[in-house]
């Protein structure tokens, strides 16, 4: 799996690449917390390249939900196949993480 | 077809069972989003087997062997392993607001598998834990 992180405008962009799963997840975990170090508050999720997630990729995302809210951080997921998001239906995570089709409207949610 | 893998105790090699379900379920002629599912459901398994179980010494005490069984639309996956057992059904199925509430990374595997799959079986069979995960498709 791969990771890339770059700003466009005031948004941080969180690339994923590849398989998400318990080998991998601890890098976006990292990723996650470097933007949060970094005091980013508008981070996007570009799941286009993402083929594959399990519990422990959906773990990452589900720790952070509490102290985004609290902190006023937007997390937002875009790009996701229909074979990721049923793996994010199947607990009901989809109410709960914001996940949209483009990268344009993860963007209009940030703002 | 053999219908076995064995694999090293390391979350590496969790791609390695997942690409052996997926086409071991392809050449079934099984549809993509039951594969998908099914895959999930033994890379959970296995990753808790692997992440949650102390590490052995021998080589052979470090392997997770998988073997896939089908009848019809029924569907098996035996996982076999020197690690101790744990029993996943009595396991409480947590709250998923109270997890995000605590912050946590982990807790929802099992509870994955048990949404995919229609019954869990684990027992002892000196030297083995063995896991039996039951599936029974509904083709259109």
């Amino acid at each position: 799996m791969r990771i890339t992180t770059f700003k466009e405008n005031e948004y941080y962009i969180i690339g994923i690449e590849g398989d998400l799963d318990a080998s991998s997840s601890i890098q976006l975990d990292q990723a996650i917390e470097e933007a949060v170090t970094n005091k980013e508050s508008k981070l996007i999720v570009d799941c286009s390249q993402l083929e594959y997630i399990s519990s422990a990729g959906l773990g990452v995302f589900m720790s952070y939900i509490q102290d985004f809210q609290e902190n006023n951080i937007s997390l937002v997921l875009c790009h996701l196949s229909e074979k990721v998001r049923n793996v994010f239906q199947i607990l009901g995570l989809d109410e709960l993480i914001k996940i949209v089709e483009t990268k344009e409207e993860a963007k209009a949610i940030g703002q | 077809m053999d219908n076995k893998i064995k694999i090293a105790r390391n979350p590496e090699n969790l791609k390695l069972v997942r690409d052996f379900v997926s086409t071991t379920l392809q050449n079934m002629s099984v549809p993509a989003p039951e594969i998908n599912m099914m895959v999930l459901a033994v890379d959970e398994v296995c990753a808790n087997r692997i992440l949650h179980t102390p590490a052995n010494q021998s080589e052979a005490a470090n392997n997770i062997e998988l073997e896939i069984q089908h009848e019809n639309n029924n569907f098996t996956f035996l996982i076999r392993d020197t690690g101790d057992l744990y029993d996943i059904n009595s396991h409480e199925s947590p709250d998923i607001r109270k997890l995000i509430a605590e912050k946590r990374k982990g807790g929802i595997g099992l509870l994955l598998v048990k949404k995919i799959m229609d019954s869990i079986e684990i027992s002892r069979s000196e030297p083995y834990t063995v896991l039996l995960l039951r599936k029974t498709l509904k083709f259109a």
